[in-house]
């Protein structure tokens, strides 16, 4: 994760200059593209894949690109096509899903901490510190290994660690927004806190979060297919593209299809995020100063 | 914009292009004429190979060298390669009329590799170290005496028939006595074998030294070293390259890979029936495989010849009783088991009072037929278990049972198996012998009932396994093993699923190598041929 | 300063505690007994409930939770981190053998980020927005958009099996720290590439680049001779910060190449349930991890002054 700092304006980015300088960010605009379609199959999955992409199809086993198949068949006669389509679902729903909750859990203690400050500020970075401390695919590795490899438990253990960098980021956005005039006038005409916090300083904070998340979106998607080649990923018959990566490895020279598109699927997917990640970066840019 | 996107398109080609075109090419070339091969080949100036393995061949049995893939250590009694008993550091053996008493001669002018003699002592020590460390090895031992330098006889309380093979297990090797700790351990193997351990590096290498003063005669190669490749793809590749001269070991050479490899002239893909069946297991005391009928449905429903084709390229042999064909005196003639019949296995469901709710699932008193198909990753990592679960799981669907299948990490895989909580599993078990498989599998305190969570519990089968434990008349004791084989495959507590193929390969100036069942090498045969 | 470092200290000194008590808390939380798990490594699946029992008091395993803690984290303290359960060896032996390897490999992967990621940054920032900063982006965020075992395998493929040039695995000769360095460190390449072309971005717009170029000094003397140098401050700085990505890859690359460093311990011990090394590599990586922020951190202190006020 990259440590934000910002530079904060008064009102925010405003949302039309923001999609302004992002258009000119071409590369961003093609990931967003990617992302949107990427999106779009996985919710239409059921309409796209042409086979069901569980059901063995012994006898066509391994069939190249093209024989009746799209992308060929898998090691059990099953349409790779279908399977990459089905696969969408979960690679993006662990993304999503572990983005979604170090997102909000990082970003609603780092507002708590920096808001407050005082000793639960204290208490909240310490936590930070301590868990920062551990590298997290080696204690994602180490959770899934020790309570087994079920989707529940990948996505936990993805997101024990990374919470922490957006709490941070947060924090320091929070304590440098909170002394500005335009919160100090809402405080002095009695709003309440949770108000200043909602309406005046998170809106405030969010530029590096958004950028944060998509460049996480890309991590997440990389470390479950990190977790698969180590045997501790997504449980069969079910299509993840990480799994069906290492599922191919044995096939790499007999049916290189087997890996070369789902390796070209996470490719593309994560190359997508990490080109709108790039681009909202810059395109925020005066609103945040990156520092690393 | 538009310019950006053929750009991008185009990279991404180029890369596809890339991989493809390299994976379609077959590395090597395979159109060199290897006219060679009829000149007469020469030993090589230097004897040493390198043979890449899958694991740790130090971290097995706690011994700091795996007995049958280093030669370090070695057995009283030895098996050929077609597991046959033929003398090894024991040159005979006899029991008394009562089946009661052995007496075991030892080989003369054998020495370990750090000079203690072998000898009834050395031997009456290892034997009493591995009986306490494995209670019950042996059998019920009363007393075990030396009756001169190299002659001692083992007294048992009850006849106990499987001793002999019990003796050739690779776990009884036998170990300098000065080389074992007050507590039992074990930090330097030292025993008698055709190479001694030179070095070991944990997770990485072995290296094995010759022992020139072998009882065997002088072994050919100088050094051996064994490499720990944990990736299979990895392994392959150092193969291909030249980095290492042999793969060796059970799950050495996938299936999958023999295809790349026959592209090699310069490699040899070696393969024999091993000695190692897997069986699939069912737990007969938790709902709904404590119902007979369930289990024989399952049995009818799996097809296993489906599964050595397609998961198993072929190397593998269908079972159709519990006993492999590496143990075929023992095994009986007719075909027990009986697979690959989905309409039996329906209409034996349908017997049993499981309806079909319409959602292809079947149903029995508003529970649907679900199961939970639990796999170790361990094991998976090293047998294409998790294709065979998936084949299992459609042929299961496809009668109405639902399988869930789920991979978890060794330790966890046993804890849940013991508990009880999880309906089915598989596992390969090579077994010290033919009486004493059908007891750790089938007896209701045999050690894999409730270590793999089959809690099977059949009176009549504990009988006829104690009478066969203690049986040493040859016919009587097949006759036993035959009925306890007809019973397991009435009652189908387990599912013998395949009898593994071994895959090994040698590049092709590595000579004198043959597979053993048990991938016990013969290092002291093996030598390099200079290659031209 | 002295206060800040003063500050920094004691925080590292009750992060390091926390790190160990959680560390040496994993194995609590693994389902089952480690007495029998511990017992089952040493003497064979089938042992007895006496083997239990006895491996339990030897361990001292029956003792209560904060009583072992202390003993562990006594023995931690002397370097004693018990020994593995799989090979019998001390867990300090067995790290401090592995270490080098890693350190090798993750040196030799960072070198391989900079090299890769210097020069595209620096081309993309000058030509911002151009088709060469597209390109050059795009390339530097390949090696970082592909799953690390996959590319690793492709490069054996190609340049050990195909054209033969470079070993396939293993560690020793020199050649064959070059492909498992090249698929570590292209996985990073990307960010630091994408830092070079800020920062250069950004020491374009002072007024010492513009004086500069009015005197009318080529474009490249300008970049290499007063852009470059300010811009890579920053860089450097904040490249330690990769450790820890480059510790994650680790384990992956090491499996694949067959390369005795930590990640392959780690990895190793815990399909092996050899808690003892778990503990040991976690905690120890744990430390490194700490203490090589802790550097970054004081660094940038005395870089910046700044940064000591605020922490006040």
């Amino acid at each position: 994760m990259h440590d934000l700092v910002i530079k904060i304006v008064e009102s925010g980015p405003p949302f039309l200059e923001m999609i302004k300088r992002l258009k000119k960010h071409k590369l961003a605009i093609t990931g967003l593209v990617i992302i949107t379609a990427l999106c779009f199959i996985a919710l239409f999955a059921p309409l796209i894949a042409p086979h069901d992409p569980d059901k063995l199809h012994l006898a066509h086993r391994l069939l190249s690109p093209g024989d009746g198949y799209l992308m060929g068949t898998d090691n059990l006669g099953r349409c790779l096509f279908s399977r990459l389509v089905f696969g969408s679902r979960i690679t993006l729903l662990v993304g999503f899903f572990v983005v979604a909750i170090t997102s909000t859990v990082g970003v609603a203690l780092g507002a708590i901490a920096g808001y407050r400050g005082g000793i639960i500020d204290e208490i909240i970075m310490r936590c930070v510190d301590v868990l920062l401390a551990f590298p997290g695919i080696i204690l994602a590795l180490v959770i899934a290994g020790i309570l087994g490899p079920s989707l529940f438990n990948i996505m936990f253990a993805m997101s024990v660690i990374g919470w922490t960098g957006y709490a941070r980021v947060v924090r320091g956005a929070v304590l440098s927004v909170k002394e500005r005039e335009f919160v100090e006038a809402a405080r002095s005409l009695g709003a309440s806190d949770s108000r200043i916090m909602f309406r005046h300083i998170l809106p405030n904070v969010m530029a590096p979060v958004i950028v944060m998340a998509t460049l996480g979106m890309a991590h997440v998607i990389l470390a479950a297919a990190a977790l698969s080649f180590m045997g501790l990923g997504v449980q069969p018959p079910d299509a993840e593209w990480g799994s069906m990566l290492n599922a191919g490895r044995l096939f790499m020279r007999t049916a290189p299809h087997m890996t070369v598109f789902p390796g070209l699927a996470i490719m593309i997917t994560v190359l997508a995020f990490n080109f709108l990640g790039d681009g909202l970066r810059d395109a925020l840019d005066p609103w945040l100063k990156e520092t690393g | 914009m538009l310019k950006r996107l053929t750009i991008l398109t185009l990279c991404f080609l180029m890369i596809t292009g890339v991989f493809t075109g390299c994976g379609n090419q077959p590395a090597g070339t395979p159109q060199d004429e290897p006219k060679e091969q009829e000149v007469p080949k020469e030993l090589a100036a230097v004897q040493q190979v390198v043979a890449g393995l899958g694991r740790d061949p130090g971290e097995i049995y706690g011994y700091g060298a795996h007995p049958p893939l280093t030669r370090v250590l070695e057995p009283l009694i030895f098996q050929d390669l077609e597991l046959g008993l033929i003398p090894g550091l024991a040159v005979q053996w006899n029991a008394s009329g009562d089946g009661l008493t052995w007496t075991i001669q030892l080989r003369e002018g054998v020495q370990f590799h750090d000079g203690t003699p072998f000898n009834s002592d050395a031997v009456i020590h290892n034997l009493w170290r591995i009986s306490e460390m494995s209670p019950g090895r042996f059998g019920p031992v009363e007393k075990i005496e030396a009756l001169d330098e190299l002659k001692i006889e083992v007294t048992h309380s009850e006849p106990f028939a499987p001793f002999l093979y019990s003796l050739g297990w690779a776990g009884s090797a036998m170990i300098s006595p000065d080389a074992v700790n007050e507590d039992g351990t074990i930090e330097e193997p030292i025993g008698t074998g055709p190479f001694s351990r030179e070095s070991w590096t944990p997770g990485e290498e072995m290296v094995l030294a010759r022992n020139d003063s072998y009882w065997g005669g002088t072994p050919k190669l100088e050094r051996v070293t064994l490499k720990y490749i944990p990736d299979p793809t990895t392994r392959m590749m150092a193969l291909e390259a030249g980095e290492i001269d042999m793969i060796i070991d059970t799950g050495g050479v996938l299936p999958e890979q023999v295809p790349t490899l026959n592209l090699h002239p310069e490699i040899e893909v070696l393969s024999i029936p091993g000695a190692v069946p897997h069986y699939m297991t069912l737990n007969t005391r938790e709902w709904p495989f404590n119902d007979q009928q369930v289990r024989k449905a399952v049995m009818y429903a799996v097809d296993p010849e489906s599964i050595i084709q397609y998961a198993l390229e072929g190397y593998g042999k269908v079972m159709t009783t519990v006993t492999p064909h590496s143990e075929k005196n023992w095994m009986h003639g007719d075909a027990l088991y009986k697979y690959n019949d989905p309409d039996k296995a329906r209409e034996l469901l349908e017997q049993a009072g499981w309806m079909d709710s319409g959602s292809g699932i079947l149903q029995k008193n508003g529970q649907e037929l679900r199961v939970k198909f639990l796999l170790s990753s361990a094991l998976v990592g090293r047998w294409p278990y998790g294709t065979i679960a998936e084949i299992v799981q459609a042929q299961l669907r496809d009668v109405g049972i639902g399988v869930e299948i789920e991979v978890v990490e060794a330790g966890l895989w046993r804890e849940t198996l013991k508990k009880g909580e999880a309906n089915m599993s598989i596992r390969p078990w090579a077994g010290i012998s033919p009486q004493s498989r059908l007891h750790e599998w089938l007896h209701s305190k045999g050690e894999n009932s409730a270590a793999m969570g089959i809690f099977f519990n059949n009176q009549q089968i504990d009988q006829l396994i104690e009478t066969l434990l203690m049986t040493t008349d040859e016919n009587a004791a097949k006759e036993l093993a035959y009925q306890i084989q007809e019973i397991a495959s009435i009652e189908v507590p387990i599912i013998p699923i395949y009898d593994e193929v071994l895959i090994n390969a040698v590049r092709s100036n590595i000579k004198g190598y043959k597979l053993h069942p048990w991938f016990t090498m013969n290092w002291e045969e093996i030598y390099v041929e200079s290659v031209q | 300063m002295t206060h800040y470092l003063l500050r920094r200290f004691c925080a590292m000194f009750f992060i390091l505690l926390c790190v160990s008590i959680i560390t040496f808390s994993l194995m609590h939380f693994v389902p089952g007994d480690p007495a029998e798990i511990i017992a089952e490594k040493k003497f064979g699946e089938n042992v007895t409930t006496e083997t239990v029992e006895l491996v339990r008091r030897e361990m001292g395993l029956d003792r209560p939770i904060f009583i072992q803690y202390f003993r562990w984290i006594a023995g931690v303290l002397q370097g004693d981190f018990g020994s593995s359960s799989s090979t019998g060896r001390p867990v300090w032996n067995e790290i401090m053998t592995k270490l080098p390897a890693t350190a090798e490999l993750a040196l030799t992967a960072m070198l391989v980020s900079l090299v890769i990621a210097i020069p595209v940054g620096v081309i993309s920032a000058v030509k911002q927005y151009s088709i060469m900063d597209s390109v050059s982006m795009v390339g530097a965020m390949l090696g970082v958009s592909m799953p690390n075992f996959w590319l690793g395998l492709l490069l054996i493929l190609v340049f050990s099996v195909n054209f033969g040039w470079l070993p396939v695995y293993g560690r020793g000769e020199i050649t064959q720290l070059i492909l498992p360095a090249l698929t570590l460190g292209t996985g990073i390449a990307a960010v630091t590439a994408r830092l070079t072309r800020s920062s250069i971005l950004e020491i374009l717009k002072q007024d010492y680049i513009r004086t500069a170029r009015s005197k009318g000094l080529i474009e490249t003397a300008v970049i290499n001779r007063h852009a470059l140098k300010n811009a890579l401050i920053p860089v450097v700085t904040v490249v330690g910060l990769q450790f820890g990505a480059l510790l994650e890859g680790a384990v992956v690359v090491e499996v694949i190449f067959a390369w005795p460093g930590l990640g392959r311990l780690l990895f190793d011990a815990i399909y092996a349930r050899d808690f003892p090394v778990i503990q040991g590599c976690v905690f120890l990586i744990a430390v490194m991890y700490v203490i090589v922020n802790l550097i970054i951190d004081i660094s940038y202190a005395w870089l910046d002054p700044r940064i000591r006020y605020e922490v006040k």
